[in-house]
């Protein structure tokens, strides 16, 4: 980020995009928490040890699932603590069900909903499997990816409903992702796509993906980058919702954008540590349109 | 968060004991200051850049932080610089209560050089101070302290030179340059240190005829060939700046 970008915010846009206020006021409430069993505690060591641990990311360890879920920064450091936690289960190649990894993550995060297992579940066994066994590298990878773009996953949902909707029905409202950046898609009208689009599954790849960039720069919310998806979607003409976000979670270039977790041939290696970049921290990462760089 | 909820009197009242208990310790005063520090300086990364704000915090430290913040705004070959000690001066200087006297003491400014240096080594650290020692109960003028912090800013910016210097010796990329040739260089800096002198303009001119292309590729030449010849040796970065930052102290006044 270049010197006139950063000043070119203003005070409010900078410490929202950071969110730091989010954590002064956490460590504000923290220590009056703190006070009230402790009544002798030193607010100048207090600020230091929790900065601290929040600049090692070890802040999220034993808190509440809402606090591990405000911020990016936060989810990917709980990422990072429940693999540092329990990789020596995977290392003894144990496979668990949900439940069982949901009392993992119970330990870690007292609250933890089981409803967000679950989805993770849905994105290994494509279906509600409670009793079905996973191992831990494939459960960390999906948790990964469920967990830091929970908003984006949910969006990219409604999108492909949308779109198999419309291709379903073509009397219905044509989800026509942009006119002027994608010429395939404008193309793609019902009258003429239709009766080969009606009996294969799921939706154009290259379709569904552009729809979806179209929609992250109108919303503005955090998603993957834009070569990732590309990346992605190249892969496959056509594809289903979890299909896509298989193919997600399996990407190693997304695994590196998020930055917490090592390469998938690594996650057991005890000698690896957590990578810790300080890019990815900044809560938004906004596409360019096509061009795949995050800006 | 988890806040017992009492009577509305009840409650009041434990919300200004919080508020007491915050002012009491300055909370708001840290955190006013870290969030128009982090406004005014922007950092990259603002959890790392929080960290060390509150590493730092603390009656004294402050005081010496705010002195460090004045010296750093501009550089020392800049003319705002003097003024700029100067106000660091006034800072340190400051008495610290009614009680204590005012001015600064050897160890406060011996802090302060500690923190500009904190980057070099140890051992430059320690035979940089031994040349400017402050003793730790003296009181320290202002021409002193002017010399002095612009003496450590000096020898970091040498340092700094020293590393690049090394970068190109190092042509392996490895941190391992030849020794023979390093030590070459170190020779040729250390014999034209001993002839300049700022009171003498002409040496100047002697050093720069020295430090011509051709003398000091010949100087290098031969390094190099002996190094060929003999075993193959390595010298580290770390060492090469050590070496060359004493050659710096050496030259130094001893201040006294």
């Amino acid at each position: 980020m270049s010197e006139t970008d950063k000043f070119g915010l203003t005070p409010e846009e900078y410490l929202a995009k950071h969110q730091i206020l989010v954590y002064l006021e956490d460590a504000v409430q923290q220590l009056i928490d703190l006070k009230q069993d402790y009544p002798k505690v030193d607010p100048a060591q207090f600020f230091q040890e929790y900065f601290h641990m929040l600049m090692d990311g070890n802040h999220t360890l034993y808190r509440e699932y809402q606090f591990v879920h405000t911020t990016p920064y936060n989810r990917a450091s709980f990422i990072a603590s429940f693999w540092k936690c329990f990789r020596q289960i995977g290392k003894s190649g144990d496979l668990l069900n949900v439940r069982e990894y949901h009392s993992l993550l119970c330990l870690i995060c007292p609250n933890f909903p089981l409803d967000l297992v679950q989805k993770t579940a849905r994105i290994i066994f494509l279906e509600d499997a409670m009793d079905s066994l996973t191992s831990f590298a494939d459960f960390l990878y999906a948790f990964q990816l469920q967990l830091y773009y929970e908003e984006f996953l949910q969006r990219c949902s409604d999108i492909y409903e949308k779109l198999i909707t419309t291709v379903r029905s073509p009397r219905g409202t044509v989800y026509i992702p942009s006119a002027s950046t994608n010429q395939s898609a404008a193309t793609n009208t019902p009258s003429t796509q239709e009766n080969s689009i009606m009996h294969l599954e799921g939706v154009d790849s290259k379709q569904f993906v552009d729809a979806v960039i179209k929609d992250m720069q109108d919303v503005g919310y955090r998603y993957p980058p834009a070569a990732v998806l590309y990346e992605v979607q190249e892969k496959a003409q056509r594809s289903t919702f979890y299909g896509f976000v298989v193919a997600l979670a399996r990407s190693e270039k997304l695994n590196n954008s998020i930055g917490v977790l090592p390469p998938r041939a690594e996650v057991y290696h005890d000698s690896v540590e957590p990578v810790r970049k300080t890019s990815n921290r900044s809560g938004k990462v906004f596409v360019k349109n096509g061009s795949g760089n995050p800006d | 968060m988890a806040e017992s909820r009492g009577k509305p009197t009840a409650e009041s009242q434990k919300i200004d004991s919080k508020r007491q208990f915050l002012e009491g310790h300055h909370v708001n005063t840290w955190i006013k200051n870290a969030l128009s520090q982090l406004v005014s300086n922007r950092p990259d990364d603002p959890i790392t850049f929080l960290a060390h704000f509150f590493d730092n915090l603390g009656e004294d430290n402050n005081r010496m932080n705010q002195a460090l913040e004045m010296i750093k705004i501009s550089h020392h070959s800049k003319p705002s610089f003097v003024p700029n000690v100067t106000t660091a001066y006034e800072i340190l200087s400051k008495p610290k209560s009614s009680k204590h006297p005012a001015g600064l003491v050897g160890s406060t400014y011996k802090t302060l050089l500690e923190m500009i240096c904190s980057s070099m080594a140890v051992e430059v650290r320690e035979s940089l101070f031994q040349k400017i020692g402050p003793q730790d109960y003296e009181y320290i003028p202002l021409d002193v302290f002017q010399t002095g912090v612009i003496a450590c800013l000096l020898l970091v910016d040498f340092v700094a030179v020293s590393e690049c210097l090394y970068q190109i010796l190092d042509n392996s990329g490895e941190n391992a340059a030849d020794k023979h040739v390093c030590e070459a260089v170190i020779r040729e800096l250390e014999e034209i240190l001993q002839v300049s002198s700022y009171l003498d303009p002409k040496s100047y001119i002697t050093v720069g005829r020295k430090l011509q292309p051709d003398l000091l590729s010949l100087a290098l030449e031969d390094a190099h060939i002996s190094s060929n010849s003999s075993q193959k040796s390595y010298m580290k970065c770390e060492e090469f700046v050590q070496l060359t930052a004493q050659l710096f102290i050496s030259k130094m006044k001893p201040l006294k």
